[in-house]
């Protein structure tokens, strides 16, 4: 079973992603912001990382340094989920 | 005395001939041998023996030379008679103006000439000086470049010159006899004739209308500016007066011409300055304008940019805003669809109330742009009604209490015993709205202290959080719309809050403050003031 690793900070959509990630079959490893995230990602590595981008604490340009950079975690697939539709913010995630 | 070889007659000739020189030359022997007593006189000798002995041989005449003398004395030879006036020169050296005679004759077979030279005489010549002189005078004063008028002590005309009579209209002879009165215009009224005795009883050379204009009357009545001197002499006892008269109608008219000239210049000058001032001026009032403009181009720059910078700041706002709750609906809808058997119903029942309280937060954000559009349309106002505070703050607490963080506790006291007259909604609004924010920005485990207090009809309310605080440049743009403080991007929230909190208490005439420190906390206080409640 692929593990996919969905780190949003917004209750609702978090459990209603990873709700309906699991219905298509799914692990899934929700967390509430990027730290919490990075330690999952640590802990067992995903197959997918789901990724918000405005959270608190670390946002997911941080969450995405963090895994280019750690050898253990390059590599992996990372899927920016966001509200953020300017040309400037998508950019700035690849 | 000796005895004459010669005439009776040219003996008395020598002697009765008064003061002149009577004397005989021989030519042969080129001198005089005889020569009567007044000639030795005239040429100043001691004797007729030192005159006849005298080796120079000559009348002492310089311009004559020896050839002169013996032309003469040829030409009286063969003419027989010579008269020539002559310069004899006094054996002292004194000039003397002589008349020479020269009579040829022959006698005991000598060639003799008969010399007379009659000096003319002192009053002779005193006389001839004196024609000469007046003569001078008479032409100066006739041709004088000024008006000449002498008059004698009653004021009556006695000499004139040409230019005087030219002046007034006269011929100079015309003049003579007339009082001078009939020169000056308006004389009876002016007391010339008193001026004038004034003026004998104390005779001096001055010059008039030096500094004022004195006029002539002419003949034909007309009148002219005149420049007068006086001046006096006495002859023979009697005072005569002498008026020195220039007709200055000339310069007159040039200065007129020169005052008119330059107050032509001063006129131009003055227009010239004038013309000046107003270009000045309204350079001035251009360049006034220009910054005006220039002001309110800046200040519509300002205006333009502060819109822009609002819409970039609600476009931001709002994608995420509205995005996040119409995922949660649009993610739960789906969801429900997943659970068709009617054993999930419990998880179709968890995503309806998530859509609905999706709806609510759409619904809150909406609510919150119309409060800021009634506001600033004017058309709210603070109703105040009797309100209770102690019922008032915990309800606010419990409107709050889903923001609450593990840990979090809320500390508050109220003293506020009496029922106050305030706009119940509004204040509640801005109570809630500062509980949230405290509650929003400051972490799990933190304590939220709340403190208020009714005091001289005025309400302070204070609330104080140990969050994250505002930076000091952030707080000053915290009260315009949809500002967010920077460390605050990643928290959820409308940038709306303080701004709409902050008209709400102008409306009831409160005030707010804040301070705060990044990573300490903030405190934000309001005032409000109130009237008692009399209803009960």
């Amino acid at each position: 079973m692929k593990t996919i690793l969905l780190i949003e900070d917004d209750e609702d959509i978090r459990d209603n992603t990873a709700e309906i990630l699991g219905l298509a079959g799914y692990a899934v490893q929700p967390a509430e912001n990027g730290r919490v995230g990075i330690a999952l990602a640590l802990a067992t590595r995903p197959d997918l990382v789901l990724c918000d981008i405005m959270m608190p604490m670390l946002d997911g340009y941080g969450v995405l340094a963090m895994f280019t950079q750690n050898p253990q975690l390059a590599g992996v697939p990372f899927i920016f989920l966001t509200a953020k539709t300017e040309l400037t913010d998508l950019r700035r995630g690849m | 005395m000796a005895t004459f070889p010669y005439p009776e007659a040219l003996a008395n000739l020598f002697y009765t001939q008064g003061p002149d020189l009577v004397g005989l030359y021989d030519l042969a022997l080129g001198w005089f041998t005889q020569v009567n007593p007044a000639g030795v006189r005239l040429l100043g000798y001691a004797s007729e023996a030192e005159f006849l002995a005298d080796p120079d041989h000559s009348l002492r005449s310089p311009p004559w030379t020896g050839a002169q003398w013996q032309a003469l004395c040829d030409r009286a030879q063969h003419e027989g008679h010579v008269q020539v006036q002559a310069n004899i020169r006094h054996q002292t050296g004194e000039a003397l103006r002589g008349y020479l005679e020269l009579a040829y004759f022959e006698a005991e077979s000598r060639q003799l000439l008969l010399v007379r030279l009659s000096a003319q005489g002192r009053l002779q010549q005193a006389e001839r000086e004196l024609a000469h002189s007046v003569r001078r005078f008479e032409a100066v004063v006739t041709n004088a470049t000024i008006g000449i008028i002498v008059c004698d002590r009653p004021g009556s005309i006695v000499s004139a010159n040409q230019l005087a009579g030219q002046f007034f209209g006269y011929e100079p002879e015309a003049l003579l006899g007339q009082q001078i009165e009939v020169l000056v215009p308006n004389a009876a009224g002016r007391h010339h004739e008193q001026l004038r005795e004034n003026f004998n009883a104390h005779p001096q050379v001055r010059s008039m209308g030096g500094h004022r204009a004195l006029l002539g009357q002419r003949q034909d009545g007309t009148v002219f500016p005149v420049e007068v001197s006086l001046s006096y002499f006495h002859l023979d006892d009697e005072l005569y007066l002498v008026a020195y008269i220039l007709d200055i109608s000339l310069k007159k008219a040039a200065e007129q011409e020169l005052l008119a000239q330059h107050q032509h210049v001063a006129r131009l000058n003055a227009d010239l300055e004038q013309q000046v001032a107003d270009r000045t001026h309204a350079l001035l009032v251009t360049l006034q304008q220009l910054e005006k403009r220039t002001a309110e181009l800046t200040q519509a720059l300002a205006a333009e940019q502060e819109l822009g910078e609002l819409k970039s700041r609600f476009v931001s706002m709002a994608s995420h805003e509205f995005r996040t709750p119409l995922t949660a609906v649009l993610t739960s809808a789906d969801l429900i669809g997943s659970y068709p058997s009617s054993a999930q119903q419990p998880e179709r029942l968890k995503h309806v109330q998530r859509i609905r309280s999706s709806a609510q937060k759409l619904n809150d954000i909406l609510e919150e742009f119309l409060s800021v559009g009634r506001l600033e349309e004017g058309r709210m106002a603070a109703r105040p009604t009797r309100l209770d505070l102690t019922a008032l703050l915990p309800e606010a607490l419990s409107d709050v209490q889903s923001l609450v963080k593990p840990g979090q506790t809320i500390d508050w006291q109220l003293n506020c015993p009496e029922p106050v007259q305030l706009d119940a909604s509004l204040l509640r609004k801005v109570v809630v709205n500062l509980l949230s924010n405290a509650l929003k920005y400051s972490g799990a485990g933190t304590i939220v202290t709340v403190r208020a207090a009714c005091h001289e009809q005025l309400l302070t309310l204070s609330v104080a959080d140990h969050g994250i605080g505002i930076s000091a440049e952030d707080q000053t743009h915290l009260f315009e719309r949809f500002f967010r403080a920077r460390n605050v991007t990643t928290i959820p929230g409308t940038g709306l809050g303080l701004y709409i909190i902050a008209r709400y208490l102008e409306l009831m005439g409160g005030s707010i403050a804040l301070q705060s420190a990044l990573n300490e906390g903030t405190t934000v206080t309001i005032t409000v003031p109130y009237e008692n409640d009399i209803t009960n």
